[in-house]
Parts: structure tokens; sequence; C-alpha cells
């Protein structure tokens, strides 16, 4: 028996060996933990995709909608000594779902309203006005690096585009942003509207390619993958190198331009880091960090946010049970949350459980749906979750302190 | 002759009648009983459940072959829920078939004659770890591997090892009565079991008392362990603890031939020291597996000790001394840290099955005075089978008393067909040499559905205990029919089955 690395199966391939497996990898599927059918454990999903694959089953709405009890979170091929890749396995299944509108109403749904809205949360136009305005300042049109904050950043939590924008300034990095910015794509690649997926990521090169851009940075996860990955599959070509803000900023830092806390700026108080200590008696200055499924296991990023972390910021780190590479997924990239929102809300309370182990006041992480999933279970528990940019910007000194 | 265990096509379970639908009203009383999220029959629902990890359900999913469908699944989330279901399911005259995390490699959850699949999988709570008693009490339908997570956080461990700990859960590996890999010192399932909680088929709750040890008359606990899904529903366990080991080490030794090395383990078991991993391969897989370590021809013998330092150096040492009576060589540590990383991993068969051949394992048991006779006769009768690869051994879980033999088959199985026949060809010639030789034909995966034609010869007299107590029972002969042994008088499912006197 080889071992794990060097062994590519085609996706048919991939598909009988996960058929023929005893579901070895169950354990750590977010679904399979939650849900407990066997119906959406990973060699469920694989017997039901070589099933439909070879048109022995009938492809109707239930069919479909196991396709989508799916977190993507991609936990299954780090683990598989096959490479056994279920999210890629079944991917032409949603698309074949999407395509002949047999996805469940809610994916449906979520589908629809990016297409006309081109944002995830509102008419992305309406967004981009009140948004630019805020930040104008901060904000030099006609530079080479665009900002591209996505659109969950951007509209559900503007405190981050403002902590971003001043690390770049605080760099000495002069940022673009686009006048309107529109989804990448991303949602409607994943839950199988591959034309649609296709369009807006034209529409984004298009505008990368109006602007001169050389370097596109996000802060989100699934913007950088979709468009680093996914655009070359959608036959996109973004004439731009793509980093993410944690990337980005790691390199700066290795050359010098962003400070550490001990450096010129005032960082107040050495105990930052956004911990409220005293109400929970966890320790202050210390932070446990969760990896995005799309920044760790489909980027490969995963010393450069704790690189941020612990060299510029300062801060001490302890690591989950589960990081790195089998980190655990927080339930939100728009599948499973989006058909089974039960599911992804148990799998984001769970995560806030093992972050609550580590002792850590406040989890950092380093995308806006994670943000998102994770920020109320850990109001629930005593736990701050944060994002990686904000935590910097304040142990630089170059944002106030949010208030308790 | 005993035949292979089933044809779908034709036959259904024997002592059972043909299948029915399930009665009006079922659905939503059990809908009532576990809310709606939790009561499954969508087609993908029924598919997904139409199978275990037998390498003939397996094949039957590659070729695209037919398997009998279960009728509904349920996913009780209490015990409560789970006597609430059993009764509704009992009085209705409808099969139960329980079901954990679908990693037994028997068949032993397949719906022969439809009825309800019962996953236990939502009972996955530790309710309690007894640092003073040293024993842990858990719902049933936890993953193995999450339990001893838990156990591990708190500083203890079952010491149960199973290849399947990722897999199944808690109450399979005691129904199916399991052995893990260090065995050899913690003991198997049923030296860990202190009490349970179940459900009985009518739908009553029954719980055994815990106690360290009791002269109370037979016992109760014991008949659940093995059970296989037969006698009830297991929905809580408690187990003996035993502190994290403070140190774990391994030893290696290259031995002449196979016989060499079982009678070496032999002789260690007799000191009375019990290092927690002893496994020996024969040539083959010492070749195929460990080739770096061992030269060709010959056999790997490894040894972990865990446990107190002091145990664990002397353990080996004494390990050692007995060694020095064998010509071969030691080999360190090395073989037995690589064996430790790769023990559970299982993607070979996968792997071959997907390119066209069958793979498949089975364990069987002797004690010291038969098993190399064991071995010599069931490797030769299996490999004389036309289309067999090859046929290889590794003994791994051994008492004073005797050893298992796993045997691992390769064979040719381009098409759907050829494989299954070759399968039941190959487990006909093992399990028949199996019982000449005088060896056990189940060491530690159980009977299921596939071991049923043997598992009358192997029982022999006491057959006919098992079958009075499972007709005490299970009147109307519901749970899990077909497994295990096989029952023609049970009346079967059906509206209007009674109880046999």
């Amino acid at each position: 028996m080889s071992d794990k690395a060097g062994k590519h199966f085609d996706l048919a391939t991939q598909g009988r060996i996960c058929v023929l497996c005893p579901n070895m990898c169950r354990y750590l599927c977010p679904v399979a933990s939650v849900e407990k059918s066997e119906t959406t454990s990973p060699r469920g999903k694989a017997t039901l995709a070589l099933g439909l694959g070879r048109g022995e089953v009938a492809f109707s709405e239930s069919e479909a909608e196991a396709l989508y009890h799916c977190a993507t979170c991609k936990i299954c091929r780090e683990w598989c000594p096959s490479n056994v890749d279920l999210p890629e396995v079944t991917r032409e299944l949603r698309e074949r779902a999407a395509r002949e509108g047999l996805a469940p109403p809610a994916v449906r749904n979520l589908a629809e309203r990016l297409v006309r809205d081109r944002s995830l949360h509102g008419p992305a136009a309406a967004l981009a006005a009140e948004g630019l305005s805020r930040y104008r300042q901060l904000v030099s049109p006609g530079a080479k690096v665009l900002y591209f904050a996505g659109c969950s950043t951007a509209t559900l939590q503007p405190r981050v585009v403002a902590a971003t924008l001043r690390l770049f300034e605080a760099a000495g990095v002069k940022v673009a942003r686009l006048q309107t910015e529109e989804c990448c794509g991303l949602p409607l690649d994943v839950l199988g509207f591959r034309e649609e997926a296709a369009a807006f990521a034209r529409g984004l090169a298009a505008a990368v390619e109006a602007g001169g851009y050389q370097t596109v940075v996000s802060g989100c996860p699934m913007c950088t993958q979709v468009m680093k990955e996914r655009y070359p599959a959608l036959g996109v070509t973004l004439g731009a190198d793509v980093r993410h803000v944690t990337e980005y900023f790691a390199g700066l830092a290795e050359e010098g331009a962003l400070g550490g806390p001990a450096g010129k700026r005032d960082t107040g108080s050495p105990r930052a880091a956004g911990d409220a200590p005293g109400a929970t008696g966890r320790p202050a200055g210390v932070v446990t960090y969760h990896d995005p499924c799309y920044l760790g296991r489909y980027q490969g990023v995963y010393d450069p946010p704790r690189r941020l972390l612990t060299g510029v910021a300062g801060l001490a780190l302890v690591e989950m049970e589960r990081h790195g590479e089998l980190a655990a997924c927080c339930g939100g990239a728009f599948t499973t949350d989006t058909v089974r929102p039960g599911t992804a809300t148990s799998l984001a309370s769970r995560r806030i459980e093992e972050a609550g182990r580590t002792g850590a006041g406040t989890l950092v992480t380093a995308c806006p749906h994670c943000l998102e999933m994770l920020g109320p279970a850990g109001a629930d528990r005593g736990i701050a979750v944060r994002d990686i940019a904000e935590v910097l910007a304040e142990r630089l000194g170059v944002l106030p302190r949010r208030s308790a | 002759m005993p035949q292979a265990p089933v044809d779908f096509e034709t036959q259904s379970a024997k002592g059972a009648s043909v299948r029915r639908p399930l009665p009006e009203g079922l659905v939503a009383g059990l809908t009532a009983a576990v809310g709606p999220e939790y009561v499954l029959t969508g087609a993908p629902d029924l598919r997904a459940y139409s199978r275990d990890s037998w390498t003939v359900a397996s094949l039957r999913v590659l070729h695209g072959r037919p398997l009998p469908l279960p009728d509904a699944v349920v996913l009780p989330g209490s015990t409560g829920e789970v006597a609430a279901v059993v009764k509704l399911l009992y009085d209705s005259g409808v099969p139960i078939i329980p079901f954990g995390g679908g990693s037994g490699v028997l068949g032993g959850t397949i719906a022969l004659n439809g009825g309800v699949i019962v996953d236990t999988k939502r009972l996955d709570r530790v309710l309690d770890i007894n640092e003073t008693g040293l024993y842990v009490t858990a719902q049933t339908g936890i993953l193995g591997v999450d339990l001893e997570t838990a156990l591990g956080r708190a500083g203890y461990t079952l010491g149960h090892f199973p290849q399947s700990i990722d897999v199944a859960t808690l109450g399979g590996l005691i129904a199916t009565r399991s052995a893990g890999q260090f065995s050899t010192k913690y003991g198997c399932i049923e030296d860990m079991l202190l009490a349970v909680e179940a459900v009985l088929p009518e739908g009553r709750i029954v719980r055994t008392k815990l106690t360290a040890r009791a002269a109370t008359g037979p016992d109760v606990k014991s008949l659940f362990i093995g059970s296989e899904g037969t006698l009830g529903i297991l929905t809580e366990a408690t187990l003996r603890l035993h502190p994290r080991p403070e140190k774990r080490h391994g030893q290696a030794y290259e031995i002449g031939a196979f016989e060499e090395g079982l009678e070496a383990i032999r002789r260690v078991m007799r000191t009375g020291f019990r290092p927690a991993v002893v496994r020996l391969y024969d040539p083959f897989e010492s070749a195929h597996s460990f080739g770096e370590s061992v030269a060709q021809g010959k056999c790997l013998l490894i040894f972990v000790s865990e446990g107190p330092a002091r145990l664990v150096d002397l353990e080996l040492e004494v390990v050692a001394e007995v060694m020095a009576a064998f010509p071969g060589r030691e080999l360190g540590p090395e073989p037995g840290r690589r064996w430790l990383a790769r023990r559970n991993v299982v993607s070979g068969l996968p792997e071959f099955m997907s390119q066209g051949l069958v793979v498949d394992t089975l364990e069987v048991a002797a004690t010291w005075d038969g098993v190399t006779a064991l071995y010599q006769m069931i490797t030769e009768r299996m490999r004389a089978v036309k289309g067999v690869v090859s046929a290889s051994a590794h003994s791994s879980h051994s008492y004073t008393q005797g050893t298992n033999l796993y045997l691992t088959f390769l064979a040719l199985g381009p098409d759907g067909e050829t494989a299954e026949d070759v399968y039941q060809r190959i487990w006909r010639a093992a399990m028949e040499a199996c019982l000449e030789a005088g060896g056990t034909i189940a060491h530690h995966h159980g009977i299921g559905l596939q071991r049923v034609p043997w598992a009358a010869a192997e029982h022999g007299t006491s057959l006919e205990v098992l079958r009075r107590v499972r007709r005490a029972l299970d009147p109307k002969g519901l749970f899990n029919p077909g497994k295990l042994f096989a029952d023609p008088a049970a009346p079967g499912p059906g509206p209007d089955a009674g109880g046999v006197g």
C-alpha cells in the first residue's frame, strides 16, 4: 500500500472507492456528525452519486437535496488515504440539479436572489454607494492593488473593512476599491449554478482589467478561493494576482512594512486583543484561531494568520484540538446552512465549545462567513469571535479598541 | 452442505414471510414519536440504509445490482423514544433492524424482508465518567472514537481500539462482540462491559445493575453481547476505564516461520505478562506490509506494551527473554511504530476492489493445540479456490489458551456475478476448513448474514439455548430476522404474527 501522497484517482474512480470504503472518515464529516443519517454520510452521498451518475437512480428533488447536505469543507479529502474529494465527486450532480430545477427551494431562492441583487445581502449598487462614501479617504483611485472586501464583509462587518483599510494605510500600501462590488460568484458555483457563477466571474474579470489592477486582496477566503481556483475552471481569466488578507499582510510583515505591538505606535494596554477578561475569567492576550475551510484546506493558508497573530499582534496562540488541516468546519458554506440551518448552527456551537476548552477568551478567524456563524455561538458562551484584520489593527493601534 | 447465505432475488430470510407494505398510519405514528426530521422514507435514504460494509453489499452497489431496501428509517433521540418506536413497530408486526455505524462486514443490517431500521446514532452522549469507580456510562449511539476522545480529555482510556473505532458505535461494538487491537492487555468488549440499558423487542426498557461483580445468577447483560440486534436495542452501557498509560513502547522480531511465531506468542502468554498488542504476520503479509524491515520469506512479530513505565520495561524484557530461544533477529521499535501509524488505514481494499478485484478479510480462532493445523488447512483450502490470487493471515489477538487468525484474500472478480461467486466459494472453503480443523468460525466480526450457514455447526447442541432465548424475548421473530442463526420455526413479520409456545 503506497502512501497518501501521490495518489491521484480520476473523479469516477474516487466515487467508486468512496462507495467501497466503510465510511472511515464519517467521524470527521461535519454533516454526518450532526445529522447522523447514513444518507448524508460521506459514503451515503458517494453511493447516491454513483447511482445517479449511472442512471440507475431517478434524479428527483429528494436525491438532489441529499447532495446539498455537504459543507464542502473538504475534510474528507484531507483525511482520505485515497485522496477522494467528495465535494468534487458530487459537483457535477449539483450542477445537474441546478440546471434541471431540482435543487431544493432554499437553494433556488438564494441563487435567484443573488442573480437579481448581484450581492448576498441586498442590491449591490445601493450597498456600494454607502460603503464607499464611508471610507473614501482611505481609498486611492488608480492604485494597482484592489481591495475586494466581499459582499458579506462589506455589508455585515463594516468595521472589518475599516480595519483592513487602516492596515493597508499603516503599511503604506495604496489600495483602490470597485465602484460597485458585486458577488464573486462562489455561492452560485458551489450550489451548482455554473453558468451564473461564470457570468459573475466574467464581470469581475472585466472590472479588474478596466482598473488595471495587478493584485486583488480580499479578507474573504471564499472570494479568493473562487478567483484563484474556480475562475480558471469556469473559463475565466482574472488578470491579477489574488491574495487573502492574511497572505498579503504576512508578506508585508516579513518585509518589515507592518510594525509589531512593540513598535512605534501606541498600542495602549498590553492586554488588548478584544479580550474582555474578568467576566469569564479567561486570560487576556490569549487567543485561539479557527482555520476557515476555504482558506486552510482549499488554499493551504495555515501559517500566515498564525504568524500575524503571534509575530505582529504579539498575542499568545493556543490551538484547538482540531486545527490546521483537520480543523472542524463552522457550518457556513451556503450548502448545509441553506438546506438545513440547524445543522450549521450545531456545528458552530461545537466549534465554540472546542474553543472554550483552550481557555482562550477570544477566537480569531479570517472569514466573514465563519465570523457570522461563530459569533452568535460565541456570545452564548462568553467567547469573543473576531476577524483577524480587526484584531491586528487594534493591536497595531490603527483602529480604536472596540468597546465591550 | 451450507449454501450462500441468501439469494436476494428469490429468497427472503429463513423463517420470515414475504415482505409486506408498512401498515397504514405507521409512519405517522413514528413521526409523532420522534419528530418528522427523524423518520426517513425517501428513496436516497432507503438506498443508503440498504447496506453495511459487507463486501457483498459493496459489490452490489459497485455493480449496480439490487439490494433489499428497508421500508423506513427512524432515528430516535432518547431511550424513551427508542421504546416508543419499538413498541409501535412490534405491535404492528414490522421487522426491526437496529443500526449503528454501518461498519459491520457481514451483512448484519441488511433489511432482508424490508421493515424499519432503527438508527441509534442520535444517542450520542457520554453520561458519566466516574473517576472513583473507574467506569464510564454512555449512550450506545456514540462513535467509538468520540467516546475515546472524551475519555482521553479526562485522562482515561477504554483500551478498546477496533479498526472500526472511527465508524462504529458503542452499541454496535457490544452487539457484534468486538475485539480491539490492544485486547491482549485490556480484553475484548465482554471483559469491559459492566452494565447495560436496553429496549426489549416488545418495547420494555430494562437495566442491569452496575456492580464490580455479582453472584446473582446468569449474567443478563452478557445476553446482549454479540446479540447482533436480535434481542433488543442497547441504549446505554457502562464500561471499565483505565488511566491513560504512562508509557507505550513497541518491540519487533523477525522470525523464521509462522508456526515458530505462534509458539513464541504461546510462551509469552504463559509468563503472565500481557503486552497490549501481539501481532504475527505470515511471510506474505510480512513482505507486503513490512518489506522494508523483514527479509523475504520471514515473519514479523510485533509486541507493543503499554501501562506504568516500570511494567512496560519489565514486560518487554521478559518478551526478549522468551524470544532469545527462537532463531531470528530483533528489529527494534520501528515496525511497531509503523503499524501504530497505519493501523486503521484500510484504503487498499476499496482501491483494489474499484479495479475489479475482490478483497475481504475473515477471522477465526483456535486453542494453541490446534491453531497451526487450522492455519495450514484454511490457507491451503482458500488458495485452492479458482480465481484466488492470494490468501494470507496474521494473528492479532492472543490469549493464554489460544489465538485468532485474521485472513485476507484477494481474488479476480471482474463483474458482479463472478465476484460474488468467487467470494462465496472462498468463504465456504474457509468456513468448512475452520470447522473441520476444530476452529471457531468467528473471532470478532460476528455472524451477521454471511456466516449464518455455518452457525448451527459452530454452536452444535448449544444452539438450542440461543434459539429459546431469542424466541422468549422476541416471540414474533421481528428483531433482525434471518441474522445470527437461522430459525425456520420463527414466525416472522406480519400483522397477525403470534408468539411461539
